[in-house]
Parts: structure tokens; C-alpha cells; sequence
């Protein structure tokens, strides 16, 4: 407590100290919600300029942009259907349907409100168990585990955003043979790449999710405005009332775990936490067939989640200098520029700045839900913009998004073809968000498993060996089990219930 | 029979048609892995083992498929229940306008024209295209809105966060340095 008053204190007392944390948080909040930027290019644009900031106020932007950008990119995920960063995309698959319904305000609300707790718990549990957790997670959690949580995952997602489960397997295993694209992850043979320099390196993660979501939504859109049937959403600047939000308690409390222990793990950080948490939600709702089609549960779980991880990712960034994606891994250059290096001793060496860093997640987690509350009623005001003139802007913004990530032409190409392909999907009732799933859980997944099989000597039941994973891989088992039992039952018209005597 | 009672089983012909196709491209991927389903000297199962599974798990999915269209199910309450944005989504049978395809087309051109003559002076271009591909079809609005917007475009990327955008290639890419030195 101590130590978080002092880097409270030091936060707040120095002039530069505060502009630099309303800067990082406005900062992180517009190049969130601008469509087609993220806050990587402006964590990529910044990290030369830290070279001039006291070592403090340099990591101390990054933890605020970071805890803000992740807020942010939910707001086009909504709005437009284009997820700001990979951890918002889970978030477009409900959000954006509630903006097509005239919700756009409300599903703001819940990202807003739901961001601001998770970012909140994460940053206390990161203050006061950032030793035992770290300890407990690193030890626990290896190839073997990782690998029955990614199947156990992808069992969930085939079931998500289609009517037909035989479409939804076949959209998964799209998305994971479009992730199989490039070296592979033990020795980096080259895959499906027709010897192309470009795929050697895998296709960009970025373009396609803007090309499933957001070119294939001005596509779909526009082809109705060329039919004549374009219907406007309908705007409101209704907030969830205190009763809704205590409706999702128990989805918040059960994301914020989810997203903590996710953002603990090195290597895949908040993404993980909001895909795992979108599908936990799916599968603990008793109506799991309307996730995608707008429901306010299915924005609260990745928003909760990705925001949870985000504290949760210092841990292992700080202690073993591991990074849980991509702006962590900026952070060590920035630790790099100030001659620091992060690991084990940096709790030591450099016990003011961590908590600096600390404090300004938590408070900038806090800002979040008064900012938002206010953004949420006028950020919807961008829907009265008729989408005959957002349809280019959309294209644009994501262009430029897709390009300067690498700067690479073939990203705006990979943009394109699937923005093609995500129409005709869509138009035949494929499942994007299954799709986008397989691509990212498939890159973590194989990994994983190369190396847990490895591990088990290529004995695949060596699973059930491990009580974890034995688990996970039983529980993922019984879940297609389970689809596909429900959906036969549905099918063939079979009932378990009594008859009852019809007069 | 009415055209109501062709809807469904046009329907299920495209699952068929649907089900081949994925079945054939599951044939030709799985043809693609040989070339690398070698072992690895620190991974036994290779590089193709991954995909391959992949390829089954896809295989069974599109045998489901193909089944479901001549297995006759019973007609549910429930039955159709499924997201309720495919509402807003166009219906397969109702084709493909030749506008729609035009929109397709338009940025891939676009995305070439980036490759050899630059964003700076392919994009004005691209905009007034497709403003009017989507509706806008005065004159007026059209240029307006279109350079308009182009200008926004430039300030924002080009003098205020210095984006790196493509600049062509040959004189382009001279002409597009001298705009941009101008520009900053």
C-alpha cells in the first residue's frame, strides 16, 4: 500500500508526470478508435521519442497507452466492425451486430464499464500477488497445458456464429489451415507458400481480420445499398443500468480470471485472454446459439478479459523479462533505451519505477470509465454518417492499417482477397469469427504442441497423464460430444421430455 | 410445384455443390503437404502433421455436410434458430450485381496502382470510383467529398504522424517524394 501511494505520489506530483499520463490515456483512446490505426503504430511512433523522458515517465506511458489502446480498439470493433487490435476482434462478433440492432451505445457501455474492471482487479492482483501468481502460472502452465487449453478452446469456437456445426468445423479449420501459411514453428520449413517470400513469413494477422471484417462488411453493405435494401442503424445513447451489469457478474468475474491467468502466460497475453474468454462465456450461457447475433454477453467477456490481461502481462514481462505480445515487447525496448533490463532484479534495481507503473495502470484504468461514460454518448454520433460516405473512409483507414504495420503492398492485397472471400462466406452462413479463432489459436496451438509432443515422447494419451490437461482435453472432448449430440436432438426432432396428455 | 416448395431443395443442391467443393480442396491441400511431411530432425511428426490433421478434422466437416443433404430432419421449433445478423445479410440465390462485383475489382486495381504509381496520386482516383460504385452519384458531392476527404487523408498521415505509404515506383516514386517533401 505503501509502495503504491508513493508511485501514486510520484505520478501526480510532477507536472510532466500528469500531462504524460493524459496524453498516453487520450492518446491511447483515439488511435484505438480511429479505424484502420492501433496503438502499436502510435507505441511504434513514441518509442524513439522516450529517449528524451526520465526512464519513469517512459515506461509509464506505455503502461497507460497500453491499458487505454486495448479500451480503445473495441470502440471500431463495435461502431464498424473493424477490432482496433487482434485482442478486440472477439469483440466485434456481438458488438457490432448490437450496433446493426441500434444498440451501438449500449455495447459501448458494457466495453467501457466492463474494460474499467477488468483493467481495475487486474491492476490490484498485479500489485499485491505479482510474486506467487507468477510463480504458480510459470511452473503450472508448460506446452503440455497450453496445447489442452487451445483444443479445449477450438472445440468451443466451432459452435460460434453458425446455424450448421458442420460449417462451423469447416470455418475452424480454415482459419487454422490459412494460420498453417509459412515456416512452420519447429524448423521453419516453408508451407503452402509456392515459394513466395512474402507467405514464407505467414499471412499478416492484421489484414485478414480487417479484411473479414470490415472490407467484407462495406461489400455486404454496399451491395444492398446497390439492391436498394440499406437500413441505417438506428442510434440511441441509452447506458446498461446498474441491473444489467449485476445480471453479468458472475461472466465478469469468471473473464477477469480468465484474462489474468491468460495474460500471465508469456507469449500470448491478451489475445488469448479474449478469444478463451468469448468462448467460456459461449459455453456457460444457456443460450449459446444467439452469441453473434448481439448479445451484450458477448462484448463483456472479451473486453473484461482483454483489459484483465493487461496488468497480468507486467508479471512475466517484469520477472523474466518475457513478453505477453507485441507492446510488451516494445516495453523492453524501452527499458533497453534507459539502459535497464528487465528480469528478476528489476523489483530491486528499480522498485520506484515499477510502481509508477503500477499505479498509472490502475489509475488509468479508473479514467477509462469516466472517459468512456462520456464517449460512449457521443462516439455514436459517428453512425449518423452516411455509410455511402463511411464505405470509403472504412477502405481507406483500413488500407493504411493493413500497410504500415510491415509496409508491406501484399498485406493490402491478403486485406482484399479476404474482405472477397469473408463476403461470399458470410453471404453462405461460414462462421468469420470461427475462422479468425482458428487462425490465432492455431499459430499459439501448433507451437504448443510441437513442443508438449516432444515433450511426451509422441505419446498423444500422455495428455491424460497430466492432471491439468487431462482436463482440458476431457472437457474440449465432451464439448463436441455434446454440439453434436444437441444439434442431432434438434435435427431429428428427438425429446427427453414426458409427453403430456393433449385434451 | 411452386416456387416456395424449389427453395429448399435448391438449397440443398448448394450444400452438395458446397460439400464437393471443400471435399476437392481438401484433396488438393492435402496434395500440397507432401512437399513438406518429411520428419524433422527435432520433431518426428514434420511440418505437414499439423495441416494434415487440419485437413481430416476439415474432410469429416465437409462429409457432414454432403450427408445432411439427403438425411430429411424434422422440423423443429428451434430449427432455425441461428444469428440473427444473417438477417442483414444478403440471401446466396439473390446473385451478384454487377455493381457488387465492380467493387471487388476497383480496390484490387487500386492495390496495383499503389505497387507502381503511389497512394498520393492513385488514391484520388480510387475514392471518386468508389463513392460512386456505393451511391453517390452528384457530381458535386462526389468530387467534393471525395477530395475532401483525400485532404484530410494527407494531413493527417503525411504531416502529422508521418506514415510510411507506399510511393511507387520509377518517376511516381520521385513524384510522390517531391509532393511529400512539399507536404512536411
Amino acid at each position: 500500500m505503501v509502495d503504491f501511494l508513493n508511485g501514486t505520489t510520484l505520478l501526480f506530483t510532477s507536472f510532466m508526470g500528469v500531462t504524460i499520463f493524459i496524453g498516453g490515456l487520450l492518446g491511447g483512446l483515439v488511435f484505438g478508435a480511429i479505424p484502420g490505426l492501433n496503438v502499436l503504430t502510435l507505441a511504434a511512433v513514441l518509442l524513439p521519442f522516450t529517449a528524451w523522458m526520465s526512464a519513469e515517465h517512459a515506461i509509464m506511458l506505455y503502461g497507460v497507452i497500453y491499458v487505454s489502446g486495448v479500451y480503445g480498439g473495441a470502440i471500431t470493433a463495435i461502431l464498424f466492425n473493424i477490432p482496433g487490435s487482434v485482442e478486440n476482434a472477439p469483440t466485434a462478433f456481438d458488438g457490432y451486430p448490437m450496433t446493426r440492432q441500434g444498440k451501438a451505445s449500449r455495447a459501448i457501455g458494457y466495453a467501457v464499464t466492463c474494460s474499467a474492471i477488468g483493467g481495475t482487479f487486474s491492476a490490484i492482483l498485479m500489485m499485491i500477488a505479482t510474486e506467487p501468481i507468477a510463480d504458480f502460472a510459470i511452473s503450472t502452465f508448460g506446452p503440455v497445458e497450453i496445447t489442452a487449453l487451445i483444443f479445449f478452446g477450438l472445440t468451443v469456437v466451432a459452435g460460434v456464429g453458425s446455424r450448421s456445426l458442420a460449417k462451423g468445423w469447416l470455418s475452424l479449420g480454415l482459419g487454422l489451415l490459412i494460420g498453417s501459411v509459412g515456416g512452420d514453428p519447429v524448423g521453419a520449413v516453408p508451407r503452402f507458400t509456392f515459394g513466395s517470400l512474402y507467405l514464407t513469413g505467414g499471412l499478416g494477422f492484421i489484414p485478414l481480420i480487417l479484411g473479414l471484417f470490415a472490407v467484407s462488411e462495406v461489400f455486404l453493405q454496399g451491395q444492398r445499398i446497390a439492391q436498394g435494401k440499406y437500413e441505417a442503424p438506428k442510434i440511441s445513447v441509452d447506458y446498461p443500468s446498474f441491473l444489467e451489469f449485476w445480471a453479468m457478474r458472475y461472466g465478469v468475474i469468471r473473464s477477469t480470471v480468465i484474462g489474468w491467468f491468460s495474460g500471465i502466460l508469456p507469449g500470448v497475453g491478451a489475445t488469448l485472454a479474449a478469444f478463451l474468454s468469448y468462448n467460456e462465456a459461449v459455453r456457460w450461457s444457456k443460450t449459446p446459439e444467439k452469441f453473434g447475433t448481439g448479445i451484450p454477453e458477448g462484448v463483456v467477456a472479451p473486453e473484461t478479459a482483454n483489459n484483465a490481461a493487461t496488468g497480468a502481462a507486467m508479471i512475466p514481462l517484469l520477472a523474466l523479462g518475457l513478453p505477453g505480445g507485441a507492446l510488451t515487447a516494445m516495453m523492453i525496448g524501452v527499458f533497453n533505451v534507459h539502459d535497464m533490463e528487465v528480469g528478476p532484479l528489476i523489483m530491486m534495481e528499480a522498485h520506484d519505477l515499477v510502481w509508477i507503473l503500477f499505479a498509472s495502470m490502475f489509475w488509468a484504468s479508473l479514467a477509462i470509465l469516466m472517459l468512456g461514460i462520456v464517449e460512449s454518448k457521443c462516439i455514436v454520433h459517428m453512425l449518423r454518417i452516411p455509410f455511402t460516405m463511411l464505405a470509403p473512409g472504412i477502405l481507406l483507414f483500413s488500407t493504411i492499417g493493413a500497410y504500415s504495420l510491415r509496409g508491406n503492398v501484399f498485406d493490402i492485397y491478403t486485406m482484399f482477397i479476404a474482405g472477397i472471400a469473408g463476403f461470399f462466406l458470410r453471404r453462405s452462413d461460414y462462421s468469420v469469427p470461427a475462422i479468425v479463432m482458428g487462425v490465432i489459436l492455431g499459430q499459439i496451438g501448433e507451437n504448443s504442441m510441437a513442443q508438449a509432443l516432444t515433450m511426451l515422447d509422441y505419446n498423444f494419451l500422455g495428455f491424460f497423464s497430466e492432471p491439468i490437461a487431462g482436463v482440458l482435453v476431457s472437457i474440449g472432448l465432451l464439448t463436441v460430444a455434446t454440439s453434436i449430440f444437441r444439434r442431432a436432438q434438434r435435427y431429428f426432432g428427438w425429446s427427453f421430455k414426458r409427453n403430456t396428455p393433449t385434451q | 410445384m411452386t416456387s416456395s416448395d424449389k427453395e429448399p431443395t435448391r438449397l440443398r443442391d448448394r450444400l452438395v455443390w458446397e460439400a464437393l467443393a471443400w471435399l476437392g480442396f481438401t484433396l488438393v491441400v492435402y496434395l500440397f503437404t507432401r512437399d513438406f511431411d518429411a520428419p524433422l530432425p527435432s520433431y518426428q511428426l514434420g511440418a505437414a502433421f499439423w495441416p494434415q490433421v487440419v485437413l481430416v478434422i476439415t474432410a469429416i466437416a465437409a462429409i457432414t455436410l454432403l450427408v445432411s443433404r439427403f438425411v430429411r430432419g424434422v422440423e423443429t421449433d428451434d430449427a432455425d434458430d441461428g444469428p440473427a445478423h444473417l438477417e442483414d445479410i444478403p440471401a446466396p440465390s439473390g446473385g451478384i450485381p454487377i455493381i457488387t462485383l465492380a467493387m471487388f475489382i476497383l480496390p484490387l486495381i487500386w492495390v496495383f496502382a499503389l505497387h507502381q504509381i503511389g497512394f498520393l496520386l492513385s488514391t484520388p482516383f480510387f475514392l471518386i470510383g468508389f463513392t460512386w460504385l456505393i451511391g453517390i452519384r452528384r457530381l458535386r458531392t462526389l468530387l467534393g467529398f471525395s477530395l475532401g476527404f483525400y485532404a484530410v487523408l494527407v494531413v493527417v498521415f503525411y504531416k502529422l504522424i508521418f506514415t510510411p505509404l507506399p510511393m511507387g515506383a520509377g518517376w511516381f516514386h520521385s513524384i510522390s517524394g517531391e509532393i511529400i517533401a512539399l507536404i512536411q
